[in-house]
């Protein structure tokens, strides 16, 4: 809302500086957006609240004004003169729910020309163009009290004026030129012929002010806030009209707006101002607040003064009634936002100023936050793969129907009705998708490789929707060694799935994984345990996101990882480790895993650790066969092994193998 | 005889300025020191054939003489010792300003980094975590804060519509009502998340974003305490010389309504071509009110017994003002370049 400084000071008192204009802004709520230098005048753009409809027009500003400073408020003053000549014209509201009261007024014998330079200048600086005397002065009022008139050429309507809902099918010629289809959803105004204005939005073409009108007539109106926003928002249509009815209007004003319009017409286009105003329906003010004194001061926090409480109250034009403790509070008209105690502490509160509040702390009777493990948990896991030297990511959750195809995710897709991007519409249900874009914009920014993680949700739709916390992690491309010693290494399979195991071992989970069939991942380099899956990203998936590496990833439910820090501890060592190595080899398709397994069904407690520590094919090795070397530490808790004792379970290892896996030892 | 221990002296002091291997050591050894025919043990055995009053003092005499062969073999063999480790040492670190061995440990995104600092603060003022879901019902983000269908501030434009009825949460303030139906107060919690806005990404702006909201409800809650909590929030966050002021706005669910600036933590102030405050010496930092008793009751609390406050603030807001990250859609383009620095 765009406020003049000299046109406030036609209603108050002003005397403040540039910086202190600002602050009083401010202090209303108001905080100016802009402030644009006008000659001698100085224009502020100010950010007026939605619920301040009663300070969108200079009256408005300057009366909030006069309550901050304690100046007095000069009120509009004019006398009307009217015609002996009655006003006639039937006006008849068939949605009195929608339009509780209208008035209006005739004004005869106008000569509507260009308007007067003081008009035209207040016009320009709201940023309005002069189109003719008569409409000029309605948006002079409009800026003025803050209430939309519109004025209609009484010799383009017949019969009478009747406020209803539109007939589906009706359309209307508006004031911008744009015909406009209507539905029984908007309220308009008609005359006993077809519709004249679409009621607190915007008018007729055919019914409008233009330089050979006559006669006039005046609406000045109450028309239900909701119903304008629906109308408003359907046609995509903004008006200075429907901004202010849409948050609001008093419901007092019709009678003084319509007598003013009249005024000001007679006196810039001239004319008889016909006797009485024409009024249907009426208004009746039910609202007081009941409060106290004690509960604006405990709302506040501090105690502040009765007097000062009492005499704002009433300088905001609000009529207080005070019993003891008790205030019963009328507000004015103009205050819709004022309706419960509440509002009041707030009115209070800003009078005395934000900032002559002293703050305090509240009490503590108890902490609440004392244990936070789904918190630390992730702090854990987040500090975990930055050890082990991913980066963090945080990507856009939506994802393009393609891409979806391959999430592997549960139910269907939640789908965005306005997506930004029409490409994207589906939220993700798996985070490596949105991952890949972000390895994708690395390496067309020229980064070599990528590892990053991300945690964050994947939702669908199940019957109702469903959200579930995942940490995903993907690896792509060139890996930096460490500095010299080391070159630079590529991204792998194996690597990407010893970061899981790490994690996993960080937390005691002690993964037992399958081989997996996933959307997302190559068919046969793919593992999957409890909801957890990783592997080698599709191909057909990269090209989507123009990924000419190969990308290895992760995705682990973080349902998987334990809350609650780990308690178990075993003595250390007294007794020291026995540790054999043995070669065997095997057939090409026994997996690792086959031989993890036989050793597991053997329950050898005494031994402690199994570790591969190479693989070898090829020279020396007969073809379709494979060397795996393993490291077996042994250990017993209560005793010192003996050669023999470990020698005989090495025997029974060699043994199993060959038995199970064809497995052969090599010398 | 006198001559002779002199004679001893300088071939030893020679021999051994002259060891240079383990042999030189070995030979100086056999010369000198050894018990059988060393140089030294044959002056001890003279000692006898010497007139009786002579005995003592070139007795005394040729002690120190060994005394002093002993001391230059260990010293010739320390230094022996010393020479093969520090050619150990050259052959391992030919240029002791080669760079070191390491892989940097990446830092955490900002985003991250940013909420556990104010969580952290939270936390010690004894506030507990929430969470809630990312997928709401237009009743908990709007109609359930006090903002009826058809409201000025249903800002139905910047919200995210799914096709199976629901919306992606415009704020973390759903919440309240879902802590406030979970939990009796005494309430004090802050609920970090992220929060949807359909904008068209621009240095200011994304479709995405980060927020805390905070939200405290008790018996005798008052402006007073929003006041001070959030200054020394502020404070903690921002440096004790950081000033806070309060003005008042306009939020649906609050009632009274406040934002919240901080002086520019940039410049103070001071600058009025500042790039952060644009020479207004203040920045919107965060928008709190006291609970509106239409929010309250839909959370389930009797707005005559409780009252409480509530605040929400913009992490990539915090986040870029700490940096001084002028592009908020850094957060979530995820180049390494930019995540590597956020040390
Ligand atoms: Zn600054």
């Amino acid at each position: 809302m765009r406020v003049s400084i000299n046109w406030l000071r036609e209603y108050i008192d002003l005397r403040l500086k540039r910086e202190e204009l600002e602050g009083l802004f401010s202090s209303m709520g108001f905080p100016p957006e802009e402030i644009i230098d006008w000659g001698d005048d100085l224009i502020f753009d100010l950010e007026v609240t939605p619920n301040r409809p009663d300070c969108l027009s200079h009256y408005g500003i300057a009366r909030e004004a006069s309550v901050f400073l304690d100046l007095p408020l000069r009120k509009i003053e004019f006398s009307l003169k009217e015609s002996d000549e009655k006003a006639n014209f039937p006006i008849e509201i068939r949605e009195r729910s929608l339009c509780p009261k209208y008035v209006a007024r005739i004004v005869e014998g106008v000569e509507v020309g260009p308007s007067p330079d003081w008009l035209v200048e207040k016009l320009e600086k709201m940023g309005l163009q002069s189109i003719n005397s008569v409409v000029d002065l309605s948006n002079f009022l409009l800026y003025t009290i803050g209430h939309p008139t519109h004025v209609f050429d009484l010799d383009k309507l017949e019969g009478g004026i009747i406020v209803r809902r539109a007939e589906q099918g009706e359309k209307l010629l508006c004031l911008d030129g744009e015909e406009r289809e209507l539905s029984e959803e908007d309220l308009i105004i008609a005359d006993h012929r077809r519709p004249v204005a679409i009621a607190g939005v915007i008018g007729g073409e055919a019914s409008g002010v233009d330089f050979s009108t006559r006669r006039v007539l005046i609406e000045s109106a109450y028309f239900d806030p909701v119903t304008v926003r629906k109308t408003s928002r359907r046609f995509a249509l903004t008006t200075d009209a429907s901004y202010r009815f849409e948050r609001g209007a008093d419901p007092m004003i019709q009678e003084f707006a319509a007598d003013y319009l009249a005024y000001l017409i007679s006196q810039v286009a001239g004319g008889r101002v016909l006797k009485g105003r024409l009024v249907a329906g009426g208004w009746k003010e039910e609202r007081k607040i009941r409060t106290s004194f004690s509960f604006i001061n405990s709302r506040i926090g501090q105690e502040v003064e009765r007097e000062f409480i009492q005499k704002k109250l009433i300088s905001l034009g609000a009529v207080v009634r005070v019993e003891g403790d008790t205030l019963e509070v009328i507000p004015p008209s103009w205050r819709r936002d004022l309706s419960i105690p509440e509002d009041l502490v707030e009115e209070v509160a800003r009078f005395l100023g934000y900032g002559a509040i002293k703050g305090k702390l509240p009490p503590v009777e108890m902490p609440q936050g004392l244990k936070t493990p789904q918190r630390d948990l992730l702090w854990r896991i987040r500090n975990y793969l930055a050890g082990l030297g991913y980066s963090e990511a945080m990507t856009y959750i939506w994802t393009s129907i393609q891409a979806d195809e391959f999430s592997g995710g549960r139910g269907v897709p939640l789908r965005i009705k306005n997506p930004v991007d029409k490409e994207m519409p589906l939220l993700r249900r798996s985070i490596i998708l949105t991952l890949l874009d972000s390895v994708s914009l690395n390496l067309r920014m020229g980064r070599k490789g990528a590892r990053l993680f991300e945690v964050g949700r994947v939702y669908w739709w199940e019957g109702e929707a469903k959200e579930e916390k995942r940490l995903a992690i993907v690896e792509a491309g060139e890996i930096k060694g460490r500095t010299w010693e080391e070159g630079p290494r590529e991204a792998s399979y194996y690597s990407l799935k010893g970061t899981v195991e790490a994690l996993l071992d960080r937390f005691s989970l002690r993964p037992n994984f399958t081989l997996a069939s996933h959307p997302l991942f190559e068919d046969g380099f793919s593992l999957s345990w409890e909801g957890l899956n990783l592997g080698v990203v599709k191909k057909q998936v990269l090209e989507l996101y123009e990924i000419e590496v190969p990308v290895f990833a992760a995705e682990i439910p973080l349902s998987l990882f334990p809350m609650e820090i780990r308690r178990e501890y075993e003595d250390l060592a007294k007794y020291p480790y026995v540790r054999r190595d043995i070669s065997m080899t095997f057939p090409e398709q026994v997996k690792f895993q086959d031989v993890e397994r036989a050793l597991a069904s053997l329950s050898i407690p005494i031994l402690r650790n199994f570790r591969l520590i190479d693989l070898y094919q090829g020279k020396g090795i007969a073809p379709g066969r494979k060397s795996m070397t393993f490291s077996l530490e042994f250990r017993a808790g209560d005793r010192t092994l003996t050669s023999e004792e470990v020698d005989q379970q090495v025997k029974r290892i060699i043994a199993a193998l060959e038995r199970e896996l064809s497995g052969e030892l090599r010398k | 005889m006198p001559d002779e221990i002199e004679e001893i002296q300088q071939a030893l002091e020679k021999a051994a300025r002259e060891i240079k291997t383990p042999q030189d050591l070995q030979r100086f050894k056999e010369e000198f020191l050894s018990r059988k025919k060393g140089r030294i043990t044959s002056l001890f055995k003279r000692i006898g054939s010497l007139p009786p009053g002579e005995r003592s003092s070139f007795g005394k005499r040729v002690n120190q003489l060994r005394a002093l062969a002993e001391r230059l073999y260990t010293e010739a063999e320390e230094n022996l010792r010393e020479g093969r480790w520090k050619q150990q040492l050259q052959r391992a670190i030919p240029d002791p300003t080669l760079p070191g061995f390491y892989k940097k440990i990446p830092p955490l995104h900002p985003i991250s980094e940013i909420t556990h600092l104010i969580e952290e603060i939270f936390l010690r003022m004894g506030y507990d975590i929430e969470d809630g879901p990312e997928v709401e019902s237009e009743y908990y983000n709007f109609d359930a804060l006090n903002i009826p269908p058809h409201h000025p501030a249903r800002q139905e434009q910047d919200t995210f519509f799914l096709e199976q009825g629901l919306i992606l949460r415009t704020h973390t303030s759903p919440v309240q009502i879902r802590a406030m139906r979970r939990r009796k107060p005494p309430i004090r919690i802050i609920v970090p998340g992220r929060v949807y806005r359909r904008d068209e990404a621009d240095p200011t702006h994304t479709p995405m974003f980060y927020q805390i909201e905070g939200l405290v409800v008790d018996r005798g809650i008052s402006f007073a305490h929003l006041k001070g909590t959030l200054e020394t929030f502020l404070k903690t966050l921002f440096g004790e010389e950081t000033k806070v002021r309060f003005r008042p706005s306009y939020f649906p669910f609050t009632e009274p309504s406040a934002e919240v600036d901080i002086s520019c933590p940039v410049c103070g102030g001071t600058d009025p071509h500042c790039s952060v405050c644009g020479g207004a010496g203040w920045i919107e930092i965060l928008g709190s009110g006291m609970v509106h008793p239409q929010v309250l009751r839909a959370g389930g609390v009797d707005p005559e017994e409780y009252s409480g406050f509530a605040f929400g603030l913009g992490v990539d807001r915090i986040s870029m003002l700490w940096r001084g990250i002028s592009d908020i859609r850094n957060h979530y383009w995820n180049r390494l370049d930019f995540l590597e620095q956020m040390k």
